[in-house]
């Protein structure tokens, strides 16, 4: 898309969802046992949105990534419920990456059109999400497919998911696998998290058989897909929360403005503005920070090295997510009393900014991956 | 064996005995009435100890303890993980102390002797329109006879639905310049006329109310200090209560908010396995919020030791709170984010717990609470730039009254 | 227009092999190689040496514009190349990479007191003054802070009072960088007494070598004497060397502001090493790159600098979608940002190699960063000033109020 095309998408995005989710649906959808509204989802899929950067032979429309991205921090900026990310951004970028190109040309479609919802599942015991830590576990079975046993946490939109994407580990290596959620062994026990706009859950694995059609790779190339889904995981979560921060400043300079004591505009005391002033810094340097990311996880232009991406990556979710974080801490300090009931909007915002914080790996996690990138070490027995 | 070692053995005997070992459990998820009835019991047991309002005179039913004998008190009972005390909060430590100031004698004989027996009283103070500029404060009453006619409206009153009486401010004289036109009022919270709204929090809590008043009428017997005086009864909470009960709430974030995170923390690992107090950047963080509040707990006790040498806490008091509130932040900030996906579990709240309550991530948003209530830290930071190193105040706007 | 850029670079490349070499190694990019100097501030020691060096800098700036790279976006009519602004800094960028005499002082005269020049400064003014400054006749100075008018430059008092054909001036100006080195001062002075204050200014250019102009150098902390105060007793200035009509001063002072904004957060005010990479050197040389904390701050610096490259950059390229100067303000906040916390992280690796020189390679280098770091927050527009700007323009914050007691 042209810069003034995805202008433009912005815009539709924008005006759609304040049409059709609004606060007043975001705040009735908090306690829904569904958690989401089938009906927007459905818009969504008939406006093109699940699936943009997907290949057209999937019915995608192939563009870049960077336009799917236009729609991701949409979602955010309206703290929006539903499974578009989870499925159409982060499982289908599994599906599009894996050498399995059946499993791929019977699922992207379906996911495309919104008749089927799929997830990732990979993280284990403390929502970990690298190859030593995941949850869920394999072992060979008869057929040349693979048993998962075990429990992958923290798997977004699990409850209304047809088909999970699970990574799991093993003593030759990592593999990844399609699961029906219906199948016998998978359960599905709902995680309430501070944030009530999305839906977790733990999905526990009894002995389930994956066949050799099923697997979405193997162990010589499961870690670098793992890899990959999470950097496109990490990648949404930093849009998401990119949304939030822009505008959770607009709206707290909109009431600084307008909320007078003393006589006069409290945007106008110092303390206040300036606090503001450098939010704007970390709107404006998290805006480059999620267009490089966005770009290093193209599934159209070629590939980056490993090294650039993961740096791109990495660089966007720790310090878009933190930055949101604190914006959205300044905005309830700003908003004084107000800010801090039920009824006023920012602890939704603020709650979304944490629970992005937190999935598909923490700030401090993401640094780590920087740093190993441009200072490598020769690992030796320890590491401190 | 000192005195004070003596006090010290005898409460924490006391808590031992008294408090008990699963309270937190037991009030998880405790709703509103739940949580009234568990503060009820509570303070019945501190009563039954003398150690409800140990500092007030004895002709009043306290035990004139002295200040180092209440840092003893509430060290220990902090360290028993004592409930925190909500329900009696504003009547022993806002409404007791104006009465006992500026009150008459028959007014402190009215009131005094049923705050003492943990009668539930609520504060009046801030609206809408007047939060940090409390000054600007609209709520009205007009003398008729021998009562007031109040209207108006009043915000974040906490206990409002179980108080009894409310302490009030109200604008008596419109003409005169802000704070100088503001009366001190006793309202029977059970008066025709007061509505009371509860407001949801950020964490789900009810702890706080709104307030209105539609022709309320108030006896003027029921006016403590001077009509147009009330700005100055309001100010008169001695000093010396709010650095006890920090020392309380130090001793707090010290146990259940420092230490038990570094328990908790004991248990997490880093995404390769390794133990996360081993990653050095924890640890360094960890040190230095270990450090903050040690900090914290000298530069009280040297503010009460202030208290006791010169009569007053100063504008110390500005420099503590806004210390120890962003210093909470900060720690529980630094959990959170510490726990990662684990802390974003929505868990019950204990609401007798206080600040602390063993869930990160819901401590560090209801931390603001604290940063904000109680006088904001930007205003906190105005006072200390004022008082303590003299600089100039803003000056006021052109056209803006006193 | 990407063929001129193209082309022009290579015409830009030849010329520049024609008369000069490559720098051997970039400074700090090989450890332990060559000059270890990583510091924020350039600046000389010694006063004769940087006499010297400025000449040795006239006569390449001489040779540059002669070959006609030295204004490219400038008139024609005025000497310049009749293109691009754009190609200007191309030229700069490019020209980094050669061993040529340092540039430095004329960046005052063409970055900072030109744009003034050309938005205010009669057709005769433009013609009198701007081939000088951007041929390196002559070097430029600003007359503009004073001891009691910093942040609040309108308050200035130096005052020019009329005298036939010609101006009196007397005041006291500070924080004037080569003063000393100077042909000409960009002085803005007070001629009228009008209120609000800023409308009775008005902007001068002052030949330093007149009479009752006197220099007096200012020291700073990392040692270098970059500063000076300027008194002027009485100095006599032809009003033929008035830019812009009586009064406008403050308008055309703006022009100067805006440019020293973006100059000092952009890449013209970079030093030429890349401190994060040093700073990744010196944790690998001190053994400290296994530990995760160094690791995180590293993990920070690198974010950082990344995220003010790509942010430069991104502002570059648009035509403001900020309005004019809160994108200036923006990247020299982070800019002062990167020096605090830069400085902070040579210092946690160095501890006490940071304070006593023990000839370690790249160490006590770092002082000089660490001392110029906080005027990164100070001069071209205080931090705090910054902030003002960003919120007030980017997200409408009103200004403070004017007090009670109305000021000038």
């Amino acid at each position: 898309m042209s810069a003034a095309e995805r202008t433009e998408l912005q815009q539709t995005a924008r005006r759609v969802l304040a049409e059709r989710a609004p606060m007043g649906r975001v705040r009735e959808l908090l306690d829904d046992s569904l958690g989401h509204d089938p009906m927007l989802f459905a818009n969504l899929v008939e406006l093109g949105w699940t699936g943009m950067h997907l290949p057209e032979s999937a019915g995608g429309s192939g563009v870049a990534f960077a336009d799917t991205a236009v729609v991701i921090s949409e979602l955010g900026r309206a703290v929006t419920a539903g499974p578009l990310v989870s499925s159409a951004v982060i499982a289908a970028g599994a599906l599009a990456l894996s050498s399995n190109t059946e499993q791929t040309a019977l699922l992207l479609p379906v996911i495309v059109d919104g008749s089927t919802i799929a997830t990732v599942a990979l993280a284990g015991q403390g929502g970990h999400c690298s190859a030593a830590a995941l949850g869920p576990t394999w072992r060979s079975s008869a057929g040349g497919g693979v048993v998962i046993d075990g429990e992958a946490t923290f798997v977004l939109d699990a409850a209304i998911a047809d088909v999970l994407v699970v990574f799991a580990r093993g003593e030759a290596g990592v593999v990844a696998a399609v699961v029906d959620r219906a199948h016998p062994g998978v359960s599905v026990i709902p995680t309430t998290t501070l944030d009530q706009t999305r839906r977790a859950a733990s999905v526990h694995f009894d002995a389930v058989e994956v066949s050799a059609s099923s697997m979405l790779a193997e162990p010589h190339d499961g870690e670098a897909l793992l890899a990959s889904v999470v950097d496109i995981g990490a990648t949404a979560m930093a849009l998401d929360s990119f949304g939030i921060a822009e505008i959770v400043v607009e709206r707290t300079a909109d009431y600084v403005k307008q909320r007078f004591q003393f006589g006069r505009s409290i945007g106008s005391f110092q303390a206040i503005k300036h606090r503001l002033a450098d939010d704007v810094l970390l709107v404006e340097t998290s805006r480059v920070a999620v267009d490089n990311a966005a770009a290093a996880v193209d599934l159209a232009a070629d590939p980056l090295s490993t090294r650039d991406r993961v740096i791109a990556v990495a660089t966007a979710k720790a310090y878009v997510c933190d930055a949101a974080v604190t914006i959205c801490g300044d905005s309830l300090q700003s908003h004084g009393g107000i800010g801090f009931t039920w009824e006023h909007d920012t602890h939704l915002y603020f709650k979304r900014a944490m629970l992005n914080q937190a999935l598909f790996g923490t700030s401090r996690w993401h640094r780590h991956r920087v740093a190993d990138e441009v200072l490598p070490l020769v690992r030796t027995s320890s590491t401190v | 064996m000192s005195e004070f070692e003596r006090l010290r053995g005898e409460v924490r005997e006391w808590c031992t005995a008294t408090i008990p070992t699963d309270w937190r459990e037991q009030q998880r998820g405790a709703d509103h009435h739940q949580y009234i009835e568990f503060q009820r019991w509570w303070r019945d047991q501190l009563s039954a100890a003398g150690y409800f309002i140990p500092h007030w005179p004895r002709k009043w039913g306290g035990d004139e303890m002295s200040l180092p004998e209440q840092v003893v008190l509430y060290e220990e009972l902090s360290r028993g993980d004592a409930p925190r005390l909500g329900i009696t909060q504003v009547s022993v430590f806002n409404a007791a102390p104006a009465i006992m100031h500026a009150g008459t004698d028959e007014q402190k004989q009215r009131y005094l002797p049923a705050i003492a027996g943990g009668q539930i009283w609520c504060q009046g103070f801030s609206e809408p329109n007047a939060g940090s500029d409390l000054g600007g404060l609209q709520t009205r009453a007009v003398r008729d006879g021998d009562h007031y006619v109040v209207n108006g409206q009043k915000i974040w009153t906490s206990m409002a639905r179980e108080a009894e009486q409310c302490i009030l401010l109200a604008r008596t004289d419109p003409e005169a310049p802000k704070t100088k036109g503001i009366s001190f009022f006793v309202m029977d919270m059970r008066s025709p006329g007061v509505e009371v709204r509860p407001i949801k929090n950020l964490v789900g809590d009810s702890e706080f109310c709104e307030t209105f008043m539609d022709d309320v009428l108030i006896p003027s017997e029921n006016l403590i200090g001077p009509e147009n005086g009330g700005w100055n009864v309001s100010q008169a909470t001695l000093g010396s209560e709010r650095a006890v009960a920090l020392i309380g709430l130090a001793e707090l974030l010290r146990r259940n908010g420092r230490d038990f995170l570094i328990d908790a923390a004991t248990e997490w690992t880093m995404p390769d396995g390794t133990p996360a107090l081993a990653d050095s950047g924890v640890r360094e963080a960890i040190g230095g919020l270990y450090g903050e509040v040690e900090i914290l707990r000298l530069v009280l006790t040297r503010m009460v030791t202030n208290l006791l040498h010169h009569g007053g806490a100063g504008p110390e008091a500005s420099v503590v709170k806004i210390y120890y509130t962003e210093l909470l932040q900060r720690l529980m900030k630094f959990a959170s984010e510490l726990h990662g996906p684990p802390g974003q579990i929505l868990r019950a709240g204990v609401p007798s717990s206080g600040w602390e309550t063993h869930d990160f991530a819901r401590d560090f948003i209801h931390s603001y609470s604290w940063t904000i209530g109680g006088g904001t830290n930007e205003i906190m930071r105005n006072i200390v730039g004022e008082q303590v190193l003299g600089l100039d105040r803003e000056p006021r706007p052109a056209g803006v009254r006193p | 227009m990407a063929d001129d850029v193209d082309e022009f670079r290579a015409s830009a490349l030849a010329f520049l092999t024609a008369h000069a070499s490559r720098r051997m190694c970039p400074t700090g990019d090989a450890w332990g190689v060559g000059d270890d100097a990583i510091g924020l501030l350039d600046g000389y020691r010694d006063r004769i040496a940087e006499a010297a060096a400025l000449e040795r800098g006239r006569a390449w700036r001489r040779l540059v514009f002669d070959n006609g790279f030295g204004w490219l976006g400038g008139p024609p009519t005025l000497g310049g190349g009749g293109r691009s602004a754009q190609l200007d800094e191309e030229y700069r960028l490019l020209e980094r990479e050669f061993d040529v005499p340092d540039q430095q002082p004329f960046a005052t005269g063409t970055h900072l007191v030109a744009p003034a020049v050309l938005a205010n400064g009669s057709d005769d003014v433009q013609r009198r003054f701007l081939p000088g400054l951007f041929r390196g006749d002559l070097v430029a100075c600003q007359l503009l802070s004073e001891p009691e008018a910093g942040s609040d430059l309108a308050g200035l008092r130096t005052r020019a009072t009329r005298d036939g054909d010609d101006w009196i001036v007397s005041g006291q100006k500070v924080w004037t960088s080569q003063a000393h080195l100077a042909d000409i001062g960009q002085l803005l002075a007070r001629t009228g007494a009008e209120a609000p204050k800023h409308r009775g200014l008005t902007m001068f250019l002052v030949d330093m070598r007149s009479p009752g102009v006197m220099v007096r150098p200012l020291r700073q902390m990392t040692g270098e004497t970059h500063f000076n105060e300027v008194f002027l007793d009485e100095v006599r200035v032809p009003d033929t060397n008035r830019v812009g009509p009586l009064g406008s001063g403050w308008s055309a002072v703006m022009a100067t502001l805006m440019a020293e904004r973006a100059a000092v957060g952009s890449g013209a005010a970079n030093s030429a090493v890349d401190p994060v990479a040093r700073l990744i050197g010196l944790a690998r040389h001190r053994g400290r790159a296994g530990d995760a904390r160094v690791r995180q701050r590293l993990a920070v610096a690198h974010t950082n600098a990344e995220l003010r490259r790509f942010l430069g950059l991104r502002l570059e390229a648009m035509a403001t979608d900020c309005s004019p100067g809160s994108e200036g303000s923006i990247l020299k906040l982070l800019f002062s940002e990167q020096g605090r916390s830069c400085g902070d992280v040579a210092g946690d690796l160095l501890g006490p190699a940071l304070t006593a020189d023990s000839g370690e390679w790249g160490a006590f280098a770092w002082t000089r960063w660490v001392t110029g770091a906080p005027m990164l927050s100070i001069a071209g527009g205080t931090d705090e000033i910054q902030r003002n700007t960003i919120a007030e323009r980017v997200l409408g914050l009103p200004k403070e109020p004017a007090p009670k007691e109305s000021g000038k």
